[in-house]
């Protein structure tokens, strides 16, 4: 079985949320900006509990920020 | 870049800075057949001294231009991948070491003196410790 990725719409998100920028949603979740980058960009697949966190954030639940792409 | 990715880039920096050369001259001072432990413990320690000098002052340079920031998930996650990684290196290379010495063929045993095997483990300990912070900014630089 072929190790599949986390892929997340928070770019999309954030643009819906009135531009919030990736400083404010790391603020509200309590990472820094670079850990935000790092989810956005698919270069870093969040704990379940920051996922959590980022969804509450944009008031979503979680399968509408982050998805399971099988390769 | 974050804080803690360049305070990565600070002590690897430093730390090649530093002890390349440092065992580049305990090289070339065992070749000339001058290795003592009075001298190696005196170079060994204005080596320490001057990385530790080096890195605090370039840490602090980067703390007063982009300020300090708490860990949070991924910085644990890179740390303990970089602190893997440099754990398996510094294993790997002591027992290599260790068995290297053992088992040398005895036309090495009258050249492997107490000031050199002592720089041989030294040697392990950095390299964990490149290995360790090279981890840390490859990581940050690809993803984690």
């Amino acid at each position: 079985m072929g190790a599949g990725r986390v892929i997340n719409n928070i770019r999309r998100l954030r643009f819906d949320a009135g531009e919030m920028t990736q400083q404010e949603l790391a603020d509200r979740v309590g990472v820094t900006r670079q850990t935000i980058i790092a989810i956005e960009g698919a270069k870093y697949s969040p704990s379940l509990e920051l996922a959590f966190k980022i969804a509450e954030a944009f008031g979503h639940a979680l399968e509408e920020v982050f998805e399971y792409k099988k390769s | 870049m974050s804080f803690r990715e360049k305070s990565a880039w600070v002590c690897l920096i430093s730390t090649l800075v530093v002890f390349v050369p440092y065992f580049l001259m305990v090289a070339i001072i065992d070749a000339a057949g001058a290795l003592k432990m009075g001298a190696i413990v005196g170079l060994l320690v204005a080596a320490i001294f001057f990385q530790g000098a080096i890195a605090a002052a370039a840490m602090i340079a980067v703390a007063i231009r982009s300020g300090a920031d708490t860990a949070d998930e991924r910085d644990r996650a890179i740390d303990l991948r970089a602190f893997r990684n440099g754990y398996f290196v510094l294993s790997v290379s002591l027992v290599s070491a260790i068995c290297v010495m053992i088992f040398a063929p005895s036309s090495w045993a009258s050249h492997l003196t107490l000031p050199l095997a002592s720089q041989v483990f030294f040697g392990c300990f950095v390299a964990a410790e490149v290995v360790k912070y090279s981890t840390q900014v490859v990581s940050y630089r690809r993803g984690f």
